[in-house]
């Protein structure tokens, strides 16, 4: 993560001293290639989301809640912010992963609102760490739910450190629905 | 546009489902481009004096949809943990 939100400062601060203009075509090239690749790793996950299928309903329930709450609180902000209900759902449909949520929406609407996001996204991630082990004990789910995206890869440690066996493997099938939900949630709503 | 990264995501997808490809993996290509590209949107906040000066609003409008989010995102799944539960108990 360091890495990323280094890149992005870096690109702040050079912005200042040059102005450097890059044409759209290569962002949109290399964002549609980004998507690509995505699609390549979450396609080759089948094998694993074959042993997670028995307890496919409760992961999906589980994911869709995950998406509705943070919908439901993004409306929320967007009646005590300038921004419109589309602009801070948006933002929040990244559920943690910054990077992707970020780009996506920088080239789709605005640079703006991409900041938004993958500040806000970076922010989910790292209030997560600190919630996650106080939350645990007393709902797993919600531990879990809190993680969004990253519940398959980065906070996939910490999870399966707090709760059971099983939540893990939920944490596991929510973080893989999630993201392959993420690219066609924000590429629906800035459509 | 949307048809254009919908129907790489896709073709992707499906690429990854009959072929195994671990190369992108190996090399860290999507670290790079990631990289990349949000280095260039750094470039593109730090050149518009206008995104520049909205960098405090930016930070803390992300505040609050971090917290909201999960705090929504919480809600919704402890209540169905507890509808489980009960379910269970029955």
């Amino acid at each position: 993560m360091i890495q990323m939100v280094i890149a992005v400062i870096c690109g702040i601060v050079i912005g200042r001293f040059m102005r450097i203009e890059i044409p759209d075509w290569i962002f949109t090239t290399l964002l549609m290639f980004l998507v690509f690749v995505v699609g390549i790793d979450v396609g080759s996950e089948e094998k694993i989301l074959s042993r997670i299928k028995s307890n496919l309903i409760k992961i999906f329930v589980q994911t869709l809640l995950t998406i509705a709450g943070s919908f439901f609180g993004a409306i929320f902000v967007s009646f005590v912010t300038p921004l419109t209900m589309k602009e801070s759902v948006g933002a929040a449909a990244g559920l943690g992963w910054y990077s992707l949520s970020g780009i996506m929406i920088a080239n789709l609407y605005s640079p703006f609102l991409g900041a938004i996001s993958f500040t806000s996204n970076v922010l989910r991630e790292l209030l997560s760490i600190f919630i996650i082990p106080i939350l645990s004990r007393k709902t797993p789910y919600g531990a879990i739910s809190s993680a969004g995206a990253t519940a398959m890869d980065t906070l996939l440690g910490l999870i399966s450190r707090y709760t059971s066996k099983e939540d893990t493997l939920l944490a596991f099938g929510q973080g893989v629905i999630i993201t392959a939900f993420v690219p066609l949630l924000i590429s629906f709503i800035f459509s | 546009m949307f048809v254009l990264i919908i129907s790489s995501f896709i073709v992707g997808m499906l690429i990854g489902l009959f072929f195994k490809i671990r190369f992108f993996k190996k090399i860290n290509l999507l670290t790079w481009i990631t990289l990349a590209l949000l280095f260039s949107m750094g470039l593109e906040i730090g050149s518009s004096d206008e995104l520049f000066e909205q960098l405090p609003e930016i930070g803390t409008t992300g505040l609050l949809i971090a917290v909201f989010a999960i705090a929504g995102s919480v809600f919704f799944t402890w209540s169905f943990e507890l509808i489980l539960k009960r379910k269970g108990n029955r």
